[in-house]
């Protein structure tokens, strides 16, 4: 038996409910995070990737509902935690870094106090003095000037913000960071400055990372495993390396094949067609088969179990593609 | 800042000529003058009436005589009131700290109240509670003022008799009253003591705004409470305290009746800028790091949603003065309000202007000093 993992999702299951029913959000979803790994999870807009980050810090909205599976965290379910136990959990054990940085920093606290708040919350006889070093060191290391703890978040630049919101989740140590698309907002050179110092930092402290994005090119810069997911489920799981030489999923390989290479040969770019399905009524069977080029009936009726097809190479596909090399 | 300050001061002087030569030059277009209500007197002829009209001045165009009160109010010489002959001044000065002392406090509770209710509400959505105190809230922020007021004295001034029917003071009880004392040294006295206790809330509120919240909350509502504790105390020990109470006692009234018709207004505005910062990612942030809701709530969504409701509570100043008269009126308090609603309609021209004068000067004031206080509230604003 390898190491016991950090985190264990177990069969995750959600739904939104709305006025024309229940949307399935995450259907079924396991995966594993060994301690200071660090795993991407891709996918398309509403695939429900924010939903999985938001599952594992409890926070979502009233209308969802958690209707099965487990989040093990050190064995611990999440979610059978009351909201009491939960506080605990967020920022000191799970932290998130997020989407929209722009607008994660209240506009009426400067910055430090904001890292402070959340220092103070979860290290009660923290002297303040001892915090506000904390919050100084923790600028140095995302590469701001600590003088700027003074400062209110509408006197930062975008890329600043985003290396704020960084040190922040960083601020009480983490065993774990959730990473929901910290970059989509800033331009590419800030975007790749930010991946690889946190990239770094979380190397350096020994966390583990969930990084979510919708860009598999970002992904393959920051994990080491990497999760599809496609309309609440996961299809394929495997090392970053496996996924971008060996994908086996008709829609990894539709991925892959949407992406430009700048090393390898030129190739035409194949766009996938059709859109993702309504998770109001979802299609029967696997979820991917109306727009998949390989669905045979059984897709249509059944969905495929997800499986370890060999060396930590999860799939869920009847009629997965054959092993051949894809070069990038 | 005080580049910004200086600017706006000369803005203020500029605004107030226009307002009161627009003023003045309405008053003259209503038909008739003062000398009218000598009209049917038989003891009062034609000619004489035309020397009181002559020595008044009101033979002369109106715009020399717009001029002529803008010279003699830069000396300090707001004229005489004809109705009551006596200096402006006079008159102002002891109307005015009535009128101030009622409606400041009743503004106060009633932003208080607002502030505090709709932040319930935004964060009770969907309830029963929400959906009955916003129903209520409607009611009162549709109602028709005098209506409303006249059957909140009829209800608990005539017929349960908690409350006296109007004025601001018991005539028996001050004929009693020490020599030299009037009622006019309470009014100014009490709203010394309200505005020391305000300064000290608001130096507490400083003080505290960097503390754990739990701990922040304790040390400000002790102080509020020991601060008012203390006020209490003072008047209570004090020798006039019969006639302070009095005047406080018929102050009620007013203030309930006030804080029902404007509470919803604040209510409502702080329930719908509440849920659009509840929406904010900052908030969704805040609740990540671990924070208990309340904290969350009082000190991320309800500070951001205080700055609209702060700026509607600075719009609402000016017309805290100016539609007093109704209450006034329907109180019978002898306050700004009254006195401007009687000046203008006999013609009392030196007093209409002088209350003016006093209401238009205090209400851009008042503004200069919600913008100043503005960009300590939202670190975004500054002014250069």
């Amino acid at each position: 038996m390898a190491e016991k993992p950090l985190l264990s999702v177990r069969n995750l299951t959600m739904i939104y409910k709305t006025r024309k029913g229940p949307v399935s959000a995450i259907d079924d979803v396991s995966f594993d995070l060994k301690r200071g790994e660090s795993l991407g999870l891709v996918g398309e807009s509403g695939c429900g990737k924010t939903s999985v980050a938001m599952a594992l810090l409890r926070l979502l909205p009233d209308n969802a509902q958690i209707t099965g599976g487990q989040i093990l965290l050190d064995g611990t379910d999440l979610t059978q935690l009351s909201e009491d136990e939960m506080q605990h959990v967020r920022w000191k054990r799970i932290s998130m870094v997020f989407q929209a940085a722009m607008n994660a920093l209240d506009p009426v606290y400067k910055v430090g106090d904001q890292i402070i708040e959340a220092i103070e919350r979860h290290e009660r006889d923290i002297d303040p003095a001892e915090a506000r070093r904390r919050v100084e060191a923790l600028f140095k290391l995302v590469g701001i000037d600590p003088k700027m703890a003074d400062r209110y978040p509408h006197e930062f630049s975008g890329g600043m913000r985003q290396r704020a919101i960084i040190a922040m989740a960083l601020a009480c140590n983490p065993d774990l960071i959730i990473a929901d698309e910290p970059t989509t907002a800033l331009d590419v050179i800030v975007q790749d400055q930010v991946l690889r110092e946190l990239r770094q930092v979380q190397k350096q402290m020994g966390m583990s990372m969930i990084y979510i994005s919708h860009d598999i090119a970002v992904i393959a810069e920051v994990a080491e495993r990497i999760a599809i997911m496609y309309a609440g489920r996961l299809c394929e799981l495997a090392d970053a390396v496996e996924i971008f030489k060996r994908p086996r999923h008709p829609y990894t390989v539709a991925l892959m094949s949407a992406f430009p290479s700048i090393v390898g040969e030129k190739r035409p770019l194949v766009a996938l067609g059709g859109e993702p399905p309504d998770l109001l009524f979802p299609p029967p069977g696997c979820r991917f088969h109306p727009r998949c080029p390989r669905a045979l009936d059984i897709c249509k009726q059944q969905q495929p179990p997800f499986e370890d097809i060999g060396g930590g190479h999860y799939l869920a596909c009847w009629n997965p593609a054959p092993m051949v090399e894809v070069q990038s | 800042m005080l580049k910004y300050i200086a600017n706006r001061l000369l803005q203020i002087v500029v605004t107030l000529f226009i307002f009161f030569a627009l003023t003045y030059f309405i008053l003259d277009a209503q038909p008739g003058d003062i000398t009218l209500q000598y009209v049917n007197n038989p003891k009062f002829t034609k000619e004489q009436r035309e020397a009181l009209r002559r020595r008044l001045g009101l033979d002369k165009p109106a715009y020399v005589r717009f001029f002529q009160w803008m010279g003699n109010t830069l000396r300090g010489d707001l004229g005489e009131s004809y109705q009551y002959r006596k200096p402006v001044m006079d008159v102002l000065l002891e109307r005015a700290p009535r009128t101030i002392f009622l409606f400041l406090t009743a503004t106060l509770i009633e932003f208080f109240v607002g502030y505090w209710l709709g932040r319930v509400l935004a964060w009770q959505r969907g309830t029963g509670l929400e959906y009955g105190i916003t129903v209520v809230g409607a009611f009162f922020y549709t109602v028709f003022t005098p209506w409303f007021a006249l059957m909140m004295i009829y209800l608990f001034g005539f017929t349960l008799k908690w409350f006296p029917i109007g004025k601001f003071l018991d005539v028996n009880l001050w004929r009693t009253a020490p020599k030299g004392l009037t009622a006019n040294q309470i009014f100014i006295n009490l709203l010394v003591t309200m505005t020391l206790l305000a300064v000290a809330l608001v130096v507490v509120y400083y003080l505290t705004r960097r503390m754990n919240p739990y701990r922040a909350s304790l040390i400000r509502w002790s102080a509020l409470i020991g601060g008012a504790a203390i006020a209490v105390g003072y008047w209570a020990a004090s020798p006039v305290a019969k006639y302070a109470g009095d005047i406080l006692y018929h102050m009620a009234l007013p203030i309930i009746v006030l804080t029902l018709i404007n509470f919803s207004g604040t209510m409502l505005l702080t329930r719908t800028t509440m849920l659009e910062t509840l929406r904010e990612d900052y908030i969704m942030a805040a609740r990540a790091k671990g924070l208990p809701e309340r904290v969350v709530r009082d000190k991320h969504a309800a500070r951001n949603a205080v700055l609209p409701v702060f700026t509607s509570l600075i719009i609402s100043l000016p017309f805290i003065l100016g539609g007093g008269i109704i209450t006034e009126t329907v109180f019978s308090w002898e306050g700004l309000g009254l006195t401007l609603l009687t000046a203008s309609t006999t013609g009392d021209i030196p007093l209409v202007m002088g209350s003016f004068l006093f209401i238009g000067t205090l209400a851009l004031l008042a503004h200069l000093v919600a913008d100043v206080a503005y960009a300590f509230l939202d670190p975004r604003i500054r002014y250069a």
